[in-house]
């Protein structure tokens, strides 16, 4: 019995192509003048597209950028979840410190968060709240303002992902940074490395350039793109 | 430690923003001087700003920059740069009974420059009227609610929008990329590849991009060749977005 031979390149047909999904409902350039969300979506685009090893990345921004397509891009089976905007922020008494309980998309009318609260209250107009949504992304990359406690409630990888957050429990985050520390990893892990190192070299890329942002991974780092 | 200190120093840091605008902002074509940091900042967007634009009414137009460097430190190099050029400054008049004048501006550009540690241009984006992106960002809302739209329909809108370089123009636009202007800022320049972005498969969220890609090989003077990628907008051909590749200072 013979087996017929398979045509074309077998090596490029196992081949599977890393899925990158990326939300910016926000402008990212507040701290200093000039970032639109488009203007950073070329930014990632123009690093992403070139690559052979990745699909075509999909995006997500301003209007389109919404709680209800997040949640429903959540459980798709994608190599990287991206997220770059506001977060809902509430204050801690009597210290009167900010801490985030979830994320904002689009002009405040749409949130994911892991407590009711007045901008996302479940039922309400627009609003979307959702505890531990079930994700099917490998990492999900949040560049958001006060990521403590209360907002990692939020996520439960399972042992196969990873969550990369900046480490700011108690300052904002400077959402043109989190765009190029985006930019810094998404190349990396296209590069072939695993995630922690394309975690340590973004974040030394960010103190070469003198930026204070710096960046944990919480899961699996061991991550490496297909 | 090292790492908690800083995020100290940041947590409580005042942002110490450098602003040149009243006497440090000069006229668009006035000559810079690198003698300090500020003007080194200065004139590698000026520079960069006239030769991806020589069109810009450069006699006419002011260049502002904005740095951010926290207060307790002082500044190395400044390497995240906003930059806005802005128009000719003109009169208005009303005339209803009486005269009214007011002196208006109106922005031409907007940037942001990354630059890297020894301050060459590692990532500029471009947004405002020079770059038409009104008209440019208009179409691309339009077709990205369209996603029944197949290539052919998505380029027949973004002719009749006046695109003046769609995808049956390459020749047109490959003329119109500022190669040998650019070479001051970025080294000697040759083009790699020129393509007109696709519409992606998947037609769900911000699927449209419409612009010409362009991969540059990069010759400077004294330093390594690099390559940049770089995206242009369909209706002038303007640039909007170089990036160094890797985007990386290694």
């Amino acid at each position: 019995m013979e087996f017929a031979e398979p045509s074309g390149d077998a090596q490029k047909q196992r081949q599977r192509k890393a899925t990158i999904v990326t939300f910016i409902p926000a402008d990212v350039g507040l701290n200093l003048p000039n970032g639109s969300a488009q203007a950073a979506k070329i930014g990632i685009d123009g690093y992403i597209e070139p690559q052979s090893n990745a699909n075509k990345p999909a995006f997500y921004i301003d209007g389109a950028a919404t709680a209800g397509s997040f949640l429903k891009a959540l459980p798709g089976l994608v190599d990287l979840l991206g997220f770059t905007g506001h977060s809902i922020d509430f204050s801690r008494q009597p210290s009167g410190q900010i801490y985030s309980v979830g994320l904002n998309f689009y002009q405040n009318v749409t949130c994911i968060s892991s407590v009711a609260n007045a901008l996302c209250t479940e039922g309400g107009p627009h609003a979307t709240v959702a505890t531990s949504p079930p994700s099917g992304a490998q990492v999900i990359f949040i560049g958001s303002c006060f990521i403590g406690p209360e907002f990692l409630n939020l996520w439960n990888p399972n042992p196969k992902q990873a969550l990369v957050v900046p480490l700011n429990p108690t300052s904002s985050a400077d959402l043109y940074h989190a765009t190029l520390y985006y930019e810094y990893l998404v190349t990396d892990l296209l590069g072939g490395a695993k995630l922690e190192k394309a975690v340590q070299d973004a974040s030394q890329e960010m103190e070469d350039h003198g930026f204070a942002d710096h960046w944990r991974i919480i899961g699996n780092g061991e991550i490496t793109s297909p | 430690m090292a790492k908690s200190r800083l995020l100290k120093v940041w947590r409580f840091t005042a942002f110490f923003f450098v602003t040149f605008m009243a006497g440090a902002v000069s006229t668009f074509s006035q000559a810079a001087d690198d003698s300090c940091r500020e003007q080194k900042a200065y004139s590698v967007v000026q520079r960069f700003f006239r030769a991806a634009y020589p069109d810009l009414p450069a006699d006419k137009s002011e260049l502002r920059i904005t740095v951010s460097t926290p207060m307790s430190q002082s500044a190395q190099t400044f390497n995240d740069v906003a930059a806005d050029v802005i128009g000719p400054r003109y009169e208005s008049t009303k005339t209803s009974g009486e005269h009214v004048y007011r002196v208006e501006t109106k922005s031409l550009l907007g940037g942001r420059f990354l630059l890297d540690p020894s301050e060459q241009i590692e990532q500029v984006s471009i947004e405002g009227a020079w770059v038409n992106w009104n008209k440019w960002t208009k179409i691309l809302r339009l077709v990205d609610s369209h996603p029944e739209w197949t290539q052919a329909k998505a380029n027949s809108a973004l002719k009749e929008a006046g695109a003046k370089y769609g995808p049956s123009e390459k020749e047109q636009f490959t003329k119109n990329i500022p190669v040998e202007n650019l070479a001051d800022s970025l080294g000697k320049l040759t083009i790699r590849s020129a393509d007109f972005a696709v519409l992606g498969k998947a037609r769900k969220g911000n699927f449209s991009s419409l612009c010409w890609r362009v991969t540059l090989e990069a010759q400077p003077e004294g330093r390594p060749g690099a390559t940049y990628y770089a995206v242009f907008e369909p209706f002038g051909g303007r640039l909007v977005w170089i990036g160094k590749s890797p985007p990386s200072t290694k």
